[in-house]
């Protein structure tokens, strides 16, 4: 019998009487053997790791339950830009001048939860070329629309984007006019998972 | 795969060679009589306000049955698991055990309610490695002493390999000489723990 095979038997007490005997003889002259025995919980515990590890391996191949994001990854994809935080700020600041031409968004509301896309109304459609980005604090500009003159309604699709927080940037699209005052508003993709941590 | 097996073919499996060992792994994830009681136990007696995120919640319980599997694994090819006890609740009670570690590590509260009729796993904790940073990261450091071929030969003897299979795997001319590179790793790993004592001590509380 190979004994080396036999110390957990050995140690939960499944040997025959026999080979128990055998076993505890052994252990006298083997002092290889003894000294295995005496460290069996520290050897033990290394073999668990072992086993565990190679485990991990196969159940690696089936997937997670969606998403599969980890807290750590959420609280970046939910972090706050405070750069762009100011920017939102500056849009509801700049909304009180009076202008001859001004920039106002009916729709979207500031902090929206969207999954799908952005639906935009502006109260009056301007005559110039805007720039739609959408930011976020990581990525920064992670999406960029161009829209026509004298638009009243569009929409940006933003199925594609991670779970998190963003914001919307409209403004012209030729940086020298400067009649119009940009505007920037904040808004989630799947919100659902922001980490209550952050709010 | 047949749609069910008894606790007896699950354990012939896990014992048995890679690919069936495999195959069964990934039939007890995804056996919904297993993942049903354990989802839904962890979910009802879950502090919502510390973690009202649904699907995180969700991701956490699959890592905790992932890791109950691990260690049942673990504890059928090291036969700490003793047969006839069903499978089912004893994978039920590691991962219970697990969960409530990962409460107490977390420091959040909880008190377990009263099952009375519902079947109490018969494990005890010994039977569950909790493994933390801390003894990963010394067992990992004892396994970079050990080497290889050490490291695959005493994981292929673990794994329920014949001797055979080892010889193989490895590249011995036979059966014989991996049963000596055995012996040989196993001491070997044996004097690394016992030259080591300022690491294993710790795995010894």
């Amino acid at each position: 019998m190979d004994f080396f095979d036999k110390i957990q038997d050995y140690i939960n007490g499944s040997l025959s009487v026999e080979d128990r005997k055998a076993f505890e003889a052994e252990l006298q002259t083997n002092e290889d053997l003894a000294e295995i025995l005496e460290n069996y919980s520290v050897i033990d515990q290394v073999l668990d790791y072992l086993i565990q590890e190679d485990v991990r391996k196969q159940l690696d191949k089936i997937p997670k339950p969606q998403p599969t994001y980890t807290l750590e990854e959420l609280l970046e994809m939910f972090a706050v830009s405070e750069v762009y935080e100011d920017m939102v700020e500056a849009t509801y600041r700049g909304q009180q001048k009076q202008a001859e031409v001004q920039l106002i968004v009916l729709q979207p509301k500031n902090k929206i939860n969207c999954q799908t896309e952005l639906k935009f109304e502006l109260e009056m459609p301007v005559p110039f070329k805007l720039n739609l980005s959408i930011l976020h604090q990581k990525e920064n500009i992670v999406l960029e629309q161009e829209i026509a003159a004298n638009t009243k309604y569009f929409v940006v699709n933003v199925s594609k984007l991670k779970p998190g927080r963003y914001y919307w940037h409209l403004a012209p699209a030729d940086s020298e006019i400067e009649e119009l005052q940009a505007i920037c508003r904040i808004f989630f993709v799947r919100k659902d998972l922001e980490p209550t941590q952050l709010s | 795969m047949k749609s069910n097996y008894t606790d007896a073919e699950i354990v012939v499996a896990i014992r048995g060679g890679e690919e069936e060992k495999n195959a069964m792994i990934t039939w007890i994830y995804q056996n919904s009589s297993y993942q049903n009681p354990i989802f839904g136990y962890i979910r009802n007696n879950s502090n919502n306000s510390n973690n009202s995120n649904p699907q995180l919640k969700e991701l956490e319980i699959d890592e905790i049955y992932r890791n109950g599997i691990m260690q049942l694994v673990s504890n059928i090819l090291r036969k700490k698991y003793k047969e006839g006890n069903s499978i089912g609740a004893y994978l039920f009670g590691i991962c219970r055990l697990l969960w409530l570690n990962s409460l107490k590590s977390k420091k959040e509260p909880f008190i377990e309610p009263l099952e009375e009729g519902k079947v109490k796993a018969n494990i005890e904790s010994s039977e569950v490695a909790f493994l933390s940073q801390e003894k990963n990261s010394i067992i990992q450091r004892l396994l970079k002493l050990l080497g290889e071929p050490c490291r695959t030969v005493l994981k292929l003897w673990t794994l329920s390999y014949s001797m055979k299979e080892i010889a193989e795997k490895v590249g011995y001319k036979s059966a014989g000489m991996a049963r000596k590179k055995k012996h040989q790793c196993l001491n070997r790993l044996k004097d690394i723990i016992k030259e080591n004592p300022d690491l294993t001590t710790y795995l010894k509380k």
